[in-house]
């Protein structure tokens, strides 16, 4: 593990057991998390984002079975750890003080017949923090430092606060041990734009101020645009894409990206040539042999079918694309600075 | 795909007139729409957008003729709807349709496609005889795109997508001939790959039908799309605040509460997002239906508000000169109203 990186998720590959058989739900996920970088992983419902990152904390539902792969951790003190060896007691002392993960939906989050202080105390004690007058000064500490007066909100119940003020709170109380890393599921998803706005803006004020890495799982583009460092996209279970912010946005090479890219209709600038992409994911319990987004790939040729790609680097630093067509795909893209809506309409 | 131009024009086929509704709750009445007057053309395909609690869903289901206005007047075709009984009545029931948000709620579990689709087609005596309604249906299905029709014919929700249950809710819709199509949210739970592909659907059923479409989202993208050559309304708590063609609303916003939305919306383009102009509100807090601030509802959010203007008059809705209005007293003063309104108050 490269010093810098303070997680590396390795071949990673999560099953769910039904009735039908295994569903493949993640697999062969691998990505590095560098100290500091803030990672977006990308990607539609049913990609496997969501069950990639709740493995990360070990709280996968019990029909979820990690099958293969390694979540390597490098602690506060430079040890590493597989989080998947860990026990019970060493988990604990993971989750929250190395890293935490705010979920998704700001109210289930949340037990609702308990004030907002009772939540704060119930993690500070289940962590040892210490007696209630030094969780009462953190968590004073924490609201200020997301903008929110404590007075007013420890004495809420989760019903009576908006949905930003849940969302702030939760991000308050991830930070409460000072984790490495934050993990965020869906962060601004379901909130108003002014309030999806202050989100954005506070988690890149307060990386900046504590400097933790974090990693975010969200659907919409446009979060991964204004925040993160790298991105990965998944598709049907696996990483199809790993690149800066930048490539990812401007000089895609999986054609998945790309026709993800060309549906997200834009606010400002030109609107482009903006369509969707055609066809279905796969089914996860039956996959077919080959690369899983060859049905509805424009670039597709008869070797597509044969196996399924690995993740090869591209002629750009520090990306990969699971795509035997990238040099077709860089071919139609370019390098240029302008946005993919825009070169399609320019192509066509 | 080409767009034409779809803004109101010549008499409207249906309108709100001065439409207000109000809910008593137990801690006192709101108003979720005030005195809101919106007119619909043939053949228009609009778009309403605001934030949750805007009051565009009320305004929404007030226009299909599914809530009675506490005040004002549902116009269709010159009649008023909530006077007019019997026959007039079920013609107009018929000429409006509702699509919903959920297309995971908003069809018969137990029933196939084949019957969602035919029981409205034989209650209307659109058809006489099964294998009338197969041809029927089979029909309503290329026309929204689920091909071959045969397959999806037995097909029963679970084993649809969300896009294609969405289909089916358009579908039918489209059963009795409707002159009106209000489309609540109706992509917001579709994934991102394919919002385009059915909001192309629904621009294609205006060119090929004349169907009048109203599609009410709290995203501006989406709007900024859909709405490319028609008006976007944008709603603030109960209120119409600007309304005019997309372009114009998006891309040089008038009312300081669009203009504020416009900036804070993440875009997903790296470098057009990151460096967006901001507009700083006074306040982020979204003041109480029960407790609506006096004047202008947004003067305590506004940058521009003055004292003793904006929090004592409410603005009304008047028309500027590039085709749109504003409710807004600086926006007015700054920007030169319609000649004709000069005109009219100087009483030439």
């Amino acid at each position: 593990m490269d010093p810098g990186v303070v997680l590396s998720v390795r071949h990673l590959a999560i099953d769910y057991m039904t009735r039908r058989g295994p569903v493949h739900s993640v697999r062969d996920v691998s990505f590095d998390l560098h100290k500091g970088e803030t990672l977006a992983v990308i990607g539609e419902s049913g990609s496997g984002k969501t069950t990639m990152a709740v493995s990360l904390v070990r709280l996968s539902p019990r029909a979820a079975r990690i099958t293969k792969g390694e979540i390597l951790y490098r602690t506060a003190d430079d040890e590493i750890v597989d989080v998947r060896s860990l026990g019970t007691e060493e988990l604990r002392q993971y989750r929250w003080s190395e890293l935490a993960m705010v979920f998704q939906a700001a109210l289930n989050a949340f037990n609702p017949v308990i004030t907002i202080w009772e939540q704060f105390h119930d993690t500070g004690q289940a962590h040892g923090y210490g007696d209630s007058k030094k969780i009462r000064q953190r968590a004073d500490e924490l609201l200020r430092l997301v903008h929110l007066e404590p007075d007013r909100v420890l004495r809420a119940y989760p019903h009576e606060l908006s949905g930003g003020m849940r969302q702030r709170i939760l991000i308050a109380m991830s930070l409460m041990l000072e984790p490495q890393v934050v993990v965020l599921d869906e962060p601004t998803t379901a909130l108003d734009i002014l309030t999806q706005r202050q989100i954005i803006d506070l988690l890149g004020d307060l990386k900046r101020r504590l400097g933790f890495s974090l990693v975010f799982i969200s659907h919409d583009l446009s979060i991964a645009a204004e925040l993160a460092d790298r991105v990965i996209t998944m598709y049907s279970g696996t990483v199809v894409e790993r690149a800066s912010v930048q490539d990812l946005f401007y000089r895609p090479r999986h054609p998945y990206s790309v026709g993800l890219l060309q549906a997200v209709p834009r606010v400002s600038g030109e609107l482009g040539s903006v369509s969707s992409i055609g066809g279905s994911p796969p089914d996860l319990v039956h996959l077919p042999p080959g690369c899983t987004y060859e049905p509805r790939c424009p670039f597709r040729i008869p070797e597509c079918k044969e196996a399924e790609p690995a993740l090869l680097a591209v002629d750009l630093p520090d990306h990969d694309a699971r795509c035997i067509r990238w040099k077709e795909v860089a071919a139609t893209v370019g390098s240029k600075e302008v946005p993919i809506a825009v070169k399609a309409a320019a192509a066509s | 795909m080409t767009v034409q131009d779809v803004t109101l024009r010549g008499e409207p086929l249906i309108e709100l007139d001065e439409v207000s509704r109000t809910y008593k709750t137990a801690a006192g009445t709101i108003t979720a729409v005030d005195n809101v007057s919106l007119a619909f053309g043939k053949g228009e395909a609009m778009c309403i957008v605001g934030e949750s609690g805007c009051g565009k869903t009320t305004a929404g289901r007030m226009l299909a003729g599914l809530l009675r206005p506490s005040n004002g007047r549902l116009i269709f075709e010159g009649n008023d709807v909530w006077k007019i009984k019997g026959k007039e009545l079920a013609s107009f029931r018929r000429a409006v349709q509702l699509v919903h948000q959920d297309p995971y709620a908003s069809l018969n579990p137990l029933r196939t496609v084949y019957q969602t689709l035919s029981a409205p087609l034989y209650r209307h005596k659109k058809v006489r005889g099964h294998q009338a309604a197969v041809a029927a249906v089979t029909e309503l299905l290329q026309r929204v795109g689920l091909t071959p029709p045969g397959d999806f014919l037995v097909k029963y929700p679970h084993q649809l997508s969300g896009g294609q249950r969405q289909r089916v809710s358009i579908a039918r819709a489209l059963t009795v001939d409707p002159r009106v199509i209000v489309a609540d949210e109706a992509v917001s739970m579709v994934d991102v790959s394919i919002r385009i592909s059915l909001l192309n659907l629904l621009l294609k059923l205006r060119d090929d039908l004349g169907v009048t479409i109203v599609l009410i989202t709290h995203d501006l993208a989406v709007a900024r799309y859909f709405a490319q050559k028609g008006r976007i309304g944008v709603m603030y708590l109960g209120r119409v605040v600007e309304l005019g063609r997309s372009e114009a609303v998006v891309g040089d916003a008038a009312h300081p509460y669009s203009a504020a939305l416009v900036a804070a919306i993440p875009e997903a383009d790296p470098t057009i997002t990151r460096g967006k102009e901001r507009v700083a509100l006074r306040s982020a807090e979204i003041p109480s239906l029960l407790r609506l601030p006096s004047g202008c509802t947004f003067h305590p959010r506004c940058p521009l508000a003055e004292p003793g203007l904006c929090d004592v008059q409410v603005p009304a809705l008047l028309p500027l000169k590039d085709e749109r209005e504003v409710a807004c007293h600086v926006a007015l003063r700054e920007r030169a109203p319609a000649a004709e309104l000069l005109s009219a108050s100087t009483g030439a």
